[in-house]
């Protein structure tokens, strides 16, 4: 017998029986009127997080100690593997991936059932019951289907090894934050649940569920963006970005969020859109586990994505009783949920974001439809094709532009309603800026009207940003000033970001995307590639660099299942000065000679990334070489940590309400009613 | 005066950030047989990997493909008939854009669907709900009018 196996198993297993009982208990607990069965239940998701933990120490305990018994540890994991490594084997596989997914859930409904039902007694059963049903559904397969503690058939004295791409450190981070951004768009959605089997459809359950919303957007956020990042460091194509099925899979429930965390302002302000923004939540929640069946249900080919198993098909029914429990509530629901008020007038922000909705739920049905197209594809003929970058960035690239015009204009129109010269006062000088930019680029050569036009809507965004922030920071050194304590300038404007940090932080992370747009744009539409073959001793030139290659140099692997690495030096100068020395190579490991992986030169500065990579070499040493210039790629990098950063200040509570401007609006018509 | 002055400084340096960045491109070179065989690369897709383009991957077979590649352009045959032959070899998963036509046309309906379909809902709903708040409800004033007329 194995002790931590059988921990482990036994942990899941009771851990679905506490789930299934705060399911019961959760359901139960109103009809029988027994307040001490829903907080039984309660309890009892704060067991079942204690347990998952349980059994994820065991499986991490059993890849630390390379316990080769557990079939799971010998096919993800290998004596030589570093420690950091043997951590990200956990989740490196189908079973350790779901019991990690099943585990940050558990964790997520404990925090849930300590921190959030108390204040909701309202619907502290239904959120109880909905988190005891979640749960339960992804212990299922774990205890039935994928057990990560399965004996191994046979003694082994070593494992085989983690799979070679994910032999990066990355994978500490990229994962984790991806796996617990989608397990988190259960919370919104258990408590949208809760809402409406309470029929608190109010801003009650606004303000609980908005901190769940934007922290799992934000994670979900931080997960896609690092995501990119390791795509680019690891996999060797020159890019970040590659609409792979499970990229899109991963990106899919970031849309609807994106669009919650918009679209509830307006139900704040002005009581409408409930039924819209349940909707989203729920869709989210849908989209998260449509991924999950997408990735392992071999559905879609991916470099990603898990072998083909009866998991796949699992999720699916998930997915189904997701979509029917929330469309059931939803129409039951639907006459309690009409609009409190009215839009006053078109020319409003209440109006911009409606379009923003319209765009980001576009794009997941584009980018929904696209995913799945390859397999309608072979449905019909048989013959499978490739929905790649070609197509998503054609048609999603317009998409990206519109939304970026539509922040812009968002930041400047005021609420409820504005008056035409109040509008022209706002629009003026931005469209003034913008239209200068956009001439002065075109007279520089920028013809590409795309890049064009994102470049000035990224401008666009950080001038009337910077302009919301001069605002207020001015207003608040009046302020001071009046009452004998005139602030800084940049304690004036840190002012602004303690007194409503939703506002400010929400300016933040638009400016964050605008500096991350202009570097997509930059990166993808004035890249330049480049193939170079150089025997040793050869010097080639190419984009303005010279290279120069002395002959392969090999490096035996010490650990990671590593048999060697096989480098090709490069020497690269610019100008006749020393620019850096690169390291291209390939990988090879010793349990997977077929899989060789890309070692990739990249030299990094604020203006552009040089990237190499070496497609083979010939008998002689002659070596061929892949070079991409591309500029701006660091300051998407830097653009994201911005956007994290705006995130999470606009996750602090609000101190005081904002009474550093108020909006400019044309006086409110008496007819109106509401926020 | 002084915003007028600021726009256009801000104008200034990132039209010079432009200008800077955009020379150091220099003039377009006239295609070189690598830079035309990077292009049909650049069409096609490996037959064996997921969504890989064929100028990134470094299997064998797209050491094949890129070699056949060369070999063709340099006997005069055109890029799009190198891109045909082998989509006829490997069926149309190898290529990097989605044929307009035939089945696949069902996916630009579908994006085009999407646009149109959400876009008319949304329309829609807006109008409607901007529309409602056009008629207003009855003030003081009114209910006294309406008071005497039915009084009448």
């Amino acid at each position: 017998m194995n002790l931590l196996a059988t921990v482990g198993s036994a942990s899941i297993l009771t851990a679905l029986a506490c789930s299934v009982f705060a399911l019961v208990g959760g359901i139960a607990a109103g009809p029988l009127r027994r307040p001490d069965l829903g907080e039984a239940a309660r309890r009892a998701l704060v067991v079942a997080a204690g347990l998952v933990t349980l059994a994820a120490a065991a499986l991490l305990t059993a890849l630390l100690r390379d316990d080769f018994s557990i079939d799971y540890v010998t096919r993800v994991s290998s004596r030589d593997l570093e420690t950091p490594l043997k951590v990200a084997a956990f989740y490196s596989s189908q079973a350790g991936s779901l019991l990690f997914w099943s585990w940050i859930t558990a964790l997520l409904f404990a925090l849930f059932a300590l921190h959030t039902v108390p204040k909701i007694p309202w619907g502290a059963s239904p959120a109880v019951a909905a988190s005891g049903g979640v749960l339960a559904a992804l212990l299922i397969p774990l205890a039935f289907m994928a057990s990560p503690f399965r004996l191994s058939p046979f003694a082994t004295p070593d494992g085989l090894g983690l799979n070679p791409l994910l032999v990066d450190r990355g994978m500490l981070v990229h994962p984790p934050m991806l796996l617990g951004g989608l397990a988190s768009t259960a919370v919104p959605f258990v408590l949208g649940v809760a809402a409406l089997a309470a029929g608190r459809l109010d801003g009650t359950w606004l303000r609980v569920v908005r901190p769940w919303a934007l922290g799992s957007w934000l994670v979900l956020s931080i997960g896609n963006v690092l995501g990119g990042w390791w795509a680019y460091t690891v996999l060797g194509w020159g890019g970040y970005w590659g609409w792979d099925p499970v990229e899109n899979s991963a990106i899919l429930p970031l849309l609807p969020m994106t669009a919650f965390l918009h679209s509830v302002m307006i139900q704040e302000r002005r009581g409408m859109l409930k039924l819209w923004n349940l909707g989203l939540a729920f869709l989210a929640f849908a989209l998260a586990v449509f991924g999950t069946f997408n990735v392992r249900s071999g559905l879609v080919n991916s470099v990603h994505s898990f072998a083909q198993s009866s998991v796949g098909p699992y999720f699916l029914v998930m997915l189904a009783i997701a979509v029917v429990v929330s469309a059931v509530l939803l129409f039951w629901r639907a006459p309690s949920l009409r609009a409190e008020s009215d839009f006053v007038s078109l020319a409003s922000r209440e109006s911009v974001l409606v379009v923003n909705n319209y765009l980001l739920i576009t794009m997941a049905l584009v980018v929904f439809g696209g995913t799945l197209f390859p397999v309608f594809s072979e449905l019909y003929d048989g013959s499978r094709i490739t929905v790649g970058p070609a197509f998503f960035n054609e048609v999603m690239g317009p998409l990206l532009l519109a939304l970026l015009v539509l922040v812009a204009v968002g930041t400047v129109v005021p609420w409820r309603q504005a008056a035409r010269p109040t509008l022209l006062a706002r629009f003026r000088w931005p469209v003034l800026a913008s239209a200068a930019l956009a001439t002065v680029l075109f007279a520089l050569g920028m013809r590409d009207a795309s890049a064009l036009v994102g470049v000035v809507s990224a401008f666009a965004i950080a001038f009337v940003t910077a302009r919301e922030f001069w605002v207020g920071a001015r207003a608040s050194r009046r302020a001071g000033a009046a009452h004998g304590a005139r602030p800084s300038w940049l304690a004036a404007f840190l002012g602004l970001l303690d007194r409503d940090p939703r506002r400010y932080g929400g300016y933040l992370v638009h400016v964050a995307l605008a500096v991350m747009a202009v570097a997509v744009i930059a990166s993808s539409v004035y890249q330049q590639q480049g193939r170079l073959s150089l025997s040793p001793g050869d010097s080639a030139e190419f984009a303005g660099y010279t290279f120069r290659y002395d002959g392969l140099r090999q490096r035996q692997g010490t650990a990671n299942g590593i048999d060697a690495d096989v480098i090709a030096p490069l020497f690269v100068t610019r100008g006749g000065e020393a620019v850096t020395r690169l390291e291209p190579g390939r990988r090879v490991f010793r349990n997977f000679p077929e899989q060789p992986t890309a070692v990739v030169g990249l030299h990094s500065s604020l203006t552009r990334d040089l990237y190499v990579f070496i497609e083979g070499w010939d008998d002689d040493q002659r070596v061929h070489v892949q070079v991409f210039v591309n500029p701006l790629v660091v300051w998407l990098w830097i653009g994201a940590a911005m956007y994290a950063a705006g995130g999470l200040i606009a996750f602090a509570p609000l101190r005081a309400p904002s009474v550093v401007r108020r909006e400019v609006a044309a006086p409110a018509p008496s007819r109106v009613t509401g926020a | 005066m002084a915003r007028v002055a600021l726009v256009l400084v801000a104008a200034g340096v990132l039209g010079v950030g432009a200008f800077t960045f955009l020379s150091g491109r220099g003039p377009a070179a006239p295609p070189t047989l690598e830079a035309r065989t990077l292009q049909v690369e650049q069409q096609l897709l490996c037959p064996q990997c997921t969504n890989k383009r064929l100028d990134v991957c470094e299997l064998a077979i797209c050491q094949d493909m890129r070699r056949e590649i060369r070999t063709r352009l340099e006997q005069g045959e055109s890029e799009a008939a190198i891109v045909a032959f082998f989509s006829g070899r490997f069926g149309d998963r190898v290529l990097a854009t989605v044929p307009r036509s035939g089945f696949n046309l069902w996916l630009w309906g579908w994006v085009v669907g999407s646009v149109v379909v959400v876009g008319a809902l949304g329309a829609r709903w807006l109008r409607a709900q901007t529309r409602r708040s056009a008629a207003p409800p009855l003030v003081e004033s009114d209910d006294r009018w309406l008071d005497a007329q039915l009084g009448r």
